[in-house]
């Protein structure tokens, strides 16, 4: 439907409503941003030039980020400290792979990532519980800078001991490299980052990541804005669909049961994975 | 069972609920203040047959306010301007704790933040 736009705008404006409110549902929820979905909905199914969509792309990041963040008790869960700390690396990392893009094939960093997130799928697969690390020392990065955090459940308070600071960090930015490469907010890297390497418990990697990738994405939209490259009539309703999307994952996320959060998780970064292992191969345009 | 003592040491180095609450408060009126401005950027744009499509300069769109594009565009900017909004509430929360290190850690995901207006055509 490449003129709807032009022919029945208002029919186009509430088809990206609903495209961008499924998509902030689901980012919220997992934090990964959602615009793995936003992107193919709004260029396979109206038509959007791909460039304008990657920009919305970025808007509905930011916006599922904030709308996620109005939601009363999200500051329990969120770690402002280890978000912030992984950022610093991840944004700096991002803007040397954006740097660098023109460097590495293109089709390489595809092959790459995807591969890359198959692996992220699968380790998610193995381990499907929290691990416990209420006993273990804190490392000593986290002991310097308080990341260690608690958690609130039905079980009552849970603490934990964040491990392999750097590990974590370095990780960060080898994902914000190949996001800068890709244009990708690397959501997905960012959870892996805290729930396997860090061991923060997985409710709380969602979370955090969903305020990092708002920070991320503000980074690539803030250029977007300033190249004035943001077109209004896909990104406004694009950002009013995200809203109450994001706004009712980000009420999901602590009633919904750890196990199923983490299969949603785990099929959405296995089909992201796959889809980038088609375009690198050709088979998806 | 999790040690109570630790428990609340753990607590108090979370976002303070004052603290907390002013966020919230921030974000909810940039975000729907944001989504109210495009939302009319878009009645008007769509009632006076305004051609919205298409990206084009920030500066030039909003010396035409108030079009329905420069319109939406504002609200745009608004909503785009919470991270960097909520990043400097943190700096400031992790200064009067006398946190050097995360204030200038905060400041700098700020600084990365805003690092994309330095970019020229």
């Amino acid at each position: 439907m490449p003129d709807l736009q032009a022919s029945n705008p208002v029919l186009f404006d509430l088809t990206v409503v609903v495209i961008a409110t499924a998509a902030g549902f689901i980012g919220s929820l997992i934090g990964l941003g959602g615009g793995a979905l936003l992107v193919p909905g709004l260029v396979m199914l109206l038509g959007v030039p791909m460039k304008t969509a990657v920009a919305a792309s970025l808007v509905a990041v930011v916006f599922t980020s904030s709308a996620a963040a109005m939601i009363r008790g999200r500051d329990t869960l969120t770690n402002y400290r280890v978000g912030l700390l992984l950022e610093t690396v991840a944004g700096v990392a991002s803007v040397i792979g954006a740097v660098t893009a023109l460097m590495v094939s293109a089709t390489a960093l595809q092959f790459t990532f995807g591969g890359v997130l198959l692996v992220i799928a699968g380790l998610t697969m193995r381990g499907m519980q929290d691990e416990d690390t209420s006993g273990q020392p804190s490392h000593p990065w986290s002991r310097a800078l308080r990341l260690d955090g608690v958690e609130d459940s039905a079980d009552g308070p849970r603490i934990y001991h964040v491990q392999q600071v750097p590990l974590g960090v370095s990780i960060m930015g080898i994902a914000g490299v190949i996001a800068g490469m890709l244009g990708l907010g690397a959501g997905a890297v960012k959870v892996l980052s805290m729930d396997i390497c860090m061991k923060m418990p997985f409710r709380s990697s969602t979370v955090t990541s969903n305020f990092m990738i708002g920070a991320t994405a503000a980074a690539g939209s803030v250029a977007f804005l300033r190249l004035g490259l943001i077109d209004p009539a896909v990104a406004g309703p694009v950002a009013v669909g995200i809203v109450p999307g994001a706004m009712l994952g980000s009420w999901m996320v602590s009633r919904i049961q750890l196990r199923s959060l983490r299969l949603v998780f785990l099929a959405f970064v296995a089909l992201t994975g796959v889809q980038m292992l088609l375009k690198a191969s050709g088979v998806l345009s | 069972m999790s040690d109570p003592t630790e428990v609340e040491h753990l607590r108090a180095q979370r976002l303070d609920p004052d603290t907390s609450s002013i966020q919230r408060k921030m974000i909810r009126i940039l975000v729907w203040g944001s989504v109210v401005l495009i939302v009319l950027g878009q009645w008007i744009a769509l009632r006076s047959g305004e051609h919205v499509e298409g990206p084009r300069d920030v500066v030039e769109t909003l010396r035409t306010l108030p079009s329905g594009r420069s319109l939406m565009l504002l609200g745009l900017m608004i909503g785009l301007a919470t991270p960097v909004v909520r990043s400097l509430l943190l700096a400031g929360w992790f200064a009067r704790r006398g946190e050097r290190a995360m204030t200038l850690i905060a400041l700098a995901v700020v600084a990365i933040m805003l690092s994309g207006l330095l970019l020229r055509h």
